[in-house]
């Protein structure tokens, strides 16, 4: 068993206050607020231009915001330079210095802050590079190594000085996919053993349910939802997020009427669906999508009374433990995961029923061209 | 078929403009071989004496010196200034950038006798005339575009990250930058001052007005020579400074070739 690398200060806790920042006149950063408790894994998602990035770069003082504060352990750092924040950076192009051996990439936060001892230093970059399984490596020169191991050299250097917290933009944006969920695994298990706080922007929706505590969903330069993977999976605050992290069904119709506790939802062809409130309450005749995840919607007789939705099957896809079940339902595409032995001697052009349980669906504001 | 008529043509083109251009070189490198008292071409004979003739004359060693001694320290000024100047030019955006720019580049194309005249003048008051560092001061005009020019090229290409990763794990930023962009970029700086120095090396007009009494450098002992003597001594001292242009040009070459991202 390795030795975990535990510094003696764990990781930072970090809280962004109505962060802001322009780009000429593109709002990068609009106004973000959230608490990053302390040791936590916590992943920035988002489509690209959402800001993710930028809020990093704030992170680590590589530009300044125009307003707002950023606190680490309840401290300003705002004003504090970025070789002073105590924090490791991962950069999704590496950024190893390619003059400099393995060894002496990994050393240089050690000897940047003032470790002097060499003897020290040689351990702790042993010890760092031990961790990313990279041992033996040290004389090798960046350009001498596959993607991958210089992903693990960043890694080892990123965390050799023991930050209270570590940044990584998308890490493993280069990596083939093998590699990358390999990389999740290790990167996992190295926050584990390490205690800092590790911020990790990524676009790709997987990456960040596998790995996080908390999921940041970020969409033009704000915060779309944050939460634990369960909540933003289970319960999407919007039609944005429901859309982007795992599949959804999202069926565009339009709100007919409400009571206290449901909503109801037309579409084209005339079906009608009832969902709870918990989505968002929507006015009468506003634009609206039928949210319900294709894992909670099971088939049922068109004549059955738990019958939700009916369609015609357009699409049977065999996915080795389930089938994947596509129907047309008012001109749109809507899909259930099911058992294989519940599929029966259903066939392509059958009409078909669906059915869930009412509190896994929602209603959202339609985004007109959405989805 | 057509095409290896054309690459053919080209090729014969190409042979015989580079023929023109170098001919005269070619005769003048003859000619310092030559065994005969006078500038005659095809020499008559081959002798080494007047390679021994200017080497064992103080006044041309003392010239080649002056010419290494200017040369290097334009390039050091050079560099001192241009470095700077790149980094304000790629990295900044500041008032009056385009202006800058533009006057750095000027002093590529300011004609010699302009520069010349206006710089001796300059001298006077400064009492710089006749000074090795004033003439290196005056090449160092026309030395740092070349420095600009290519650490400007090298500091485009290179990644900022490299200095954002320095930083953010505890150099400070002027500590980033001398321990890792620079280290990162040494080609480009180096090649713009093997131009400055070889543009120093090779410059007349300036280094007459500035530094044409006593302590000559080479061009202008060159210059001088053409003038008064007809032995094949210049043809020799000329040969040397072809050397010394070759030489660079190798060195430029060489760096280029060690450090692939400056490939052209
Ligand atoms: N230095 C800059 N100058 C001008 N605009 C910028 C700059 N940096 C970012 N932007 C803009 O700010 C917005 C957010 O960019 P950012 O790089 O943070 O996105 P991102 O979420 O990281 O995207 P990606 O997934 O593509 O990396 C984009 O519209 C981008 O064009
Ligand atoms: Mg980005």
């Amino acid at each position: 068993m390795s030795r975990a690398v535990r510094g003696p200060k764990s990781g930072a806790s970090v809280r962004l206050a109505s962060l802001r920042k322009t780009f000429g006149n593109v709002r990068a950063v609009d106004d973000i607020s959230l608490d990053i408790p302390a040791g936590s894994f916590v992943a920035f998602l988002g489509p690209s231009g959402s800001g993710k990035t930028t809020t990093l770069n704030l992170l680590a003082g590589f530009i300044t915001p125009d307003s707002g504060e950023i606190l680490f352990d309840d401290a300003p750092i705002s004003r504090t330079p970025t070789h002073q924040r105590g924090i490791g950076m991962v950069f999704q192009s590496y950024a190893l210095f390619p003059h400099m051996t393995v060894f002496d990439n990994v050393a240089f936060p050690l000897k940047m802050r003032g470790e002097r001892d060499r003897g020290r230093v040689r351990e702790r970059v042993a010890e760092a590079l031990a961790m990313v399984q990279l041992g033996g490596y040290e004389k090798r020169y960046p350009r001498q190594l596959s993607g991958g191991q210089q992903q693990r050299v960043a890694m080892a250097r990123a965390l050799v000085s023991h930050p209270r917290l570590l940044l990584m933009d998308e890490p493993l944006g280069a990596l083939d996919k093998k590699l990358r969920d390999q990389m999740q695994i290790e990167i996992k298990n190295i926050h584990r053993r390490v205690g800092s706080t590790f911020v990790y922007v990524t676009h790709d929706q997987n990456e960040a349910l596998t790995m996080s505590d908390f999921i940041v969903v970020m969409r033009d330069g704000a915060i779309a939802q944050a939460g634990t993977p369960q909540e933003l999976y289970d319960s999407p605050a919007n039609e944005f997020v429901a859309d982007f992290l795992g599949g959804a069904n999202l069926v565009r119709g339009r709100i007919t009427g409400a009571d206290a506790a449901s909503q109801r939802i037309a579409f084209e062809d005339g079906q009608e669906v009832v969902v709870p409130l918990a989505g968002e309450t929507l006015e009468p005749g506003a634009a609206a999508s039928l949210f319900v995840r294709p894992e909670g919607v099971t088939l049922a007789q068109p004549d059955d009374e738990r019958t939700r939705l009916h369609g015609e099957v357009s699409e049977i896809v065999f996915l080795g433990n389930s089938f994947r079940v596509i129907a047309t339902v008012a001109g749109q595409g809507f899909s259930a995961l099911v058992g294989r032995d519940e599929i029966g001697g259903l066939s392509l052009g059958d009409r078909v029923g669906f059915a869930w349980e009412n509190e896994r669906s929602r209603a959202f504001a339609s985004e007109a061209g959405g989805t | 078929m057509g095409t290896y008529k054309i690459t053919f043509s080209m090729n014969l083109l190409v042979g015989l403009v580079l023929f023109f251009l170098l001919f005269p070189v070619l005769v003048v490198v003859a000619i310092s071989f030559s065994s005969a008292e006078f500038l005659t071409f095809p020499p008559p004979g081959l002798s080494l004496r007047w390679y021994e003739e200017i080497f064992s004359s103080y006044d041309w060693v003392n010239a080649f010196w002056i010419t290494i001694k200017v040369g290097l320290l334009t390039a050091l000024i050079s560099v001192v200034l241009g470095v700077p100047a790149a980094f304000a030019i790629i990295r900044h955006s500041f008032f009056g950038k385009d202006m800058f720019n533009a006057l750095i580049l000027a002093a590529l194309i300011t004609p010699p006798i302009i520069k010349a005249m206006s710089i001796y003048l300059f001298y006077v008051e400064l009492g710089l005339n006749n000074t090795i560092f004033g003439l290196a001061l005056a090449h160092t005009v026309s030395g740092v575009p070349f420095v600009v020019i290519n650490t400007a090229a090298s500091l485009k290409s290179y990644d900022v990250n490299l200095e954002r990763a320095a930083c953010v794990h505890g150099a400070s930023p002027l500590r980033s930058v001398l321990v890792i962009t620079l280290p990162v970029i040494w080609a480009g700086v180096l090649v713009g001052a093997v131009f400055a120095f070889m543009q120093s090396a090779q410059e007349l007009i300036v280094s007459i007005f500035v530094l044409g009494t006593v302590n000559r450098p080479l061009a202008v002992k060159l210059w001088e020579g053409v003038q008064v003597s007809t032995d094949p001594s210049i043809a020799a001292a000329s040969t040397v400074l072809i050397g010394v242009a070759i030489l660079s040009f190798l060195m430029v070459v060489l760096i280029k070739r060690r450090d692939g991202s400056l490939a052209p």
